[in-house]
């Protein structure tokens, strides 16, 4: 890609310029363009990189701080008109199609020196065919043809060369180097699916998958359910088969009137028990009544005693005799308190003393007895009493017994019986059968209690597959999503070793590369051709040159000679760039003295040769000499002329 | 339009023995990480996955 031309409207000094350009496919690569200092040849650069980019990137003391319209254009400006200032770029692809890229930016004046504007605009055009067209996302293609990462590798400053290699690190050198060759693209490639692998292999490691381990508990379970369900199978068959059984020998039972047997052995049984029942209820009533008459005993035996003693007690009651008329005690107290509970004084031993003195007397002989008969009688009474109820129960418990006894003789005579009829039966052959029956039901009702904990095992086993299987169906899509990651994992490993090895090798051809091209650009351009033994660069970028005498020989270099370094470099970088651009040096012999100047001007037409080539020189680097040894290169040249006048400064480009 | 990566990148993918999926991922992702680059991009994380998605599952297609 090379520059054809470049417009410049009211841009710095220029206020209406086109400048065109040398293609680089003839001999004639070069374009010269000659200016004396601050005649606008780093503003030229500048228009270019505001044009591309938006801004300047070529630092101008004289124009720091100013606004970037051409002052002698704006001054002719009424307040509140507009000035357009626009640089206008044609490019010609190695396709050798056009492109025309354009910015522009209004200016309107407000005061004498102020101005107020809007962003700049940015478009490209292409020419496809006859017609102009659009593009739609300029920045964007314009980035991926000359990205400003890499425009200072192919826009550069002469007289900064040699500072290039007094200051530059092995880090820069392989900074530049990486930039221009587009490793750099690699190396964020191989950041990011570092960054990706590391992100799958953590997303693997979260998923984990459990399906293969719940798959085989499935199957385990499964298997359990078959063998349960064929088990169930089985026992159902056999209690079908001990039902069948019990059923046969039930029937036979039940032919030979096995049924009556059997009742009347139940009989029997119920019998057995109810004579064991009243026995205990018969001993139980005979010890109630042996315990009455124990207890009743003594008052039997003293019963006729007893009911003379209430005889006699009731006839000295009748009599009048029980109870006494006083007690003695009080009259004794009727005596001590000296008065009777008449009131009669009694202190004086007179007639009512005495009178009381006689009752006590009275009463002495039968009083005490007759107390004690009255609380007698009340004893008597009692026990006589409780006699009465002794017969009753007696009776009552006598004719219990005996009922009892009867039932029982009932109870011994049914046994009898029953055993006279089982007697008269094949006991042998229906005990057989009946045991057999028993037997068989026995075998049945252990099966229904093995098929219902069969069934409560495999309905659990069921609920456990149910629960399984939902795990598992969960546990897959999650191994789904642990495979995807897996294969993206394996995918960006791939890529990654891929990328790895690629960049290696590219980095290891690139450095070859550059040494060699900066190698032979370095001995091509310098004229001490016999100091200077070797140029290298080794792995981690330093530029060494070797002088002859074996010794390192890039810190004594002088400035003409770093200046051959820097160009031999910048050469170097080209060829192993990855970016189709043309080259433009800004005052490339500028620091020079005369002798290395026509020294390196005597092989500039060997440099870059298929080029564009852009040299901006001054009065004092373009030379006779030099301008004679780059004769045959240089396919245009143009003199800017400058002009300094009250109102601004203002460039013209006129052909040399 | 132009080369836009370094044709040297472009000719050492295209002529390893690489699988051709891989090949073709490599030269999607460097115009990737250019645009990115230029563009001033910094998150790439759903671009990748996006793209790798595609490549994965276009291999797993054949």
């Amino acid at each position: 890609m090379w520059i054809d031309y470049i417009k410049l409207k009211n841009f710095r000094q220029y206020k209406d310029e086109k400048i065109t350009f040398a293609p680089p496919e003839k001999d004639k690569n070069f374009t010269v363009l000659q200016g004396a200092n601050g005649s606008g040849k780093t503003n030229l650069v500048n228009a270019i990189t505001w044009c591309l980019y938006g801004e300047e990137l070529r630092s101008d003391k004289k124009y720091e701080g100013l606004p970037i319209y051409n002052t002698a254009a704006f001054e002719e400006l009424e307040l509140g008109e507009k000035c357009e200032v626009e640089v206008e770029i044609q490019m010609i692809e190695a396709s050798g199609h056009k492109m025309l890229l354009t910015r522009s930016q209004e200016f309107r004046k407000l005061e004498q020196l102020s101005a107020s504007s809007d962003k700049s605009t940015f478009t490209m055009m292409r020419l496809l065919g006859r017609e102009w067209t659009n593009v739609i996302d300029p920045s964007y293609v314009l980035s991926r043809l000359i990205p400003k990462s890499i425009e200072r590798y192919f826009f550069f400053d002469g007289e900064r060369l040699d500072d290039y290699f007094k200051k530059a690190t092995g880090e820069d050198i392989k900074e530049a180097v990486f930039d221009v060759s587009q490793l750099n693209l690699l190396e964020k490639m191989i950041e990011h699916l570092t960054k990706m692998k590391s992100k799958y292999f953590s997303e693997c490691k979260g998923l984990s998958p459990l399906a293969e381990e719940l798959r085989q508990k499935l199957q385990i379970r499964q298997r359990s359910l078959k063998e349960g369900m064929e088990q169930l199978g089985t026992s159902k068959k056999e209690r079908d088969e001990a039902e069948e059984k019990e059923e046969e020998y039930s029937r036979k039972l039940k032919a030979a009137s096995i049924s009556d047997i059997r009742k009347l052995e139940e009989d029997r049984s119920q019998l057995e028990k109810d004579m064991r029942t009243l026995e205990d209820q018969i001993e139980s009533y005979e010890s109630e009544k042996l315990d009455l008459l124990v207890a009743f005993h003594p008052l039997v035996v003293l019963h006729e005693p007893l009911f003379s003693i209430k005889e006699l007690i009731s006839k000295r009651t009748e009599a009048g005799d029980i109870p006494p008329d006083y007690k003695r005690n009080f009259l004794e107290k009727l005596l001590e308190k000296r008065r009777c509970i008449c009131g009669t004084d009694l202190s004086k031993e007179d007639e009512h003393r005495k009178q009381i003195r006689k009752a006590m007397e009275d009463c002495d002989a039968i009083s005490d007895i007759s107390a004690e008969l009255i609380t007698t009688n009340a004893k008597v009474s009692s026990m006589l009493d409780d006699l009465r109820h002794f017969q009753p129960k007696r009776i009552k418990l006598g004719k219990m017994i005996n009922d009892l006894r009867k039932r029982r003789e009932t109870k011994n005579r049914q046994m009898r019986e029953i055993a006279e009829k089982i007697g008269q039966c094949d006991v042998d052959q229906i005990r057989f059968w009946d045991s057999k029956r028993l037997e068989w039901k026995g075998v049945r009702d252990e099966k229904i209690s093995e098929i219902a904990r069969m069934e409560l095992k495999i309905s659990e086993t069921k609920n456990e597959i149910s629960a399984t299987e939902e795990a598992l169906k969960k546990e897959m899509r999650k191994q789904k999503e642990y495979e995807e990651r897996l294969e993206k994992l394996n995918f960006c490993d791939k890529s990654l070793n891929a990328a790895r090895r690629v960049k290696d090798e590219i980095m290891a051809n690139v450095r070859e590369e550059v040494e060699d091209r900066t190698r032979k650009e370095f001995f091509d351009l310098i004229w001490k051709k016999e100091t200077y033994r070797d140029v290298t660069i080794d792995d981690n970028y330093n530029v060494s040159v070797m002088h002859q005498s074996g010794r390192h020989a890039r810190g004594t270099l002088s400035a003409g000679e770093r200046q051959v370094l820097a160009l031999a470099f910048m050469a170097a970088l080209n060829s192993v760039s990855g970016f189709d651009v043309p080259i433009i040096i800004d005052t490339p012999l500028a620091r020079l003295s005369s002798e290395p100047k026509k020294n390196i001007a005597m092989n500039l037409p060997n440099y870059l040769k298929g080029k564009q080539v852009t040299l901006l020189v001054t009065e004092e680097e373009y030379t006779r000499e030099v301008r004679e040894r780059l004769a045959n290169r240089v396919g245009r040249e143009h003199l800017i002329s400058f002009k300094e006048t009250g109102i601004g400064n203002l460039a013209k480009v006129v052909p040399l | 339009m132009s080369e836009t990566v370094n044709k040297r990148i472009i000719d050492k993918i295209k002529n390893s023995d690489l699988d051709d999926s891989i090949k073709e991922f490599l030269r999607t992702m460097l115009l990737v990480e250019l645009r990115n680059i230029e563009i001033g991009e910094p998150r790439y994380t759903d671009e990748y996955e996006a793209i790798i998605n595609k490549y994965v599952t276009g291999r797993r297609g054949k």
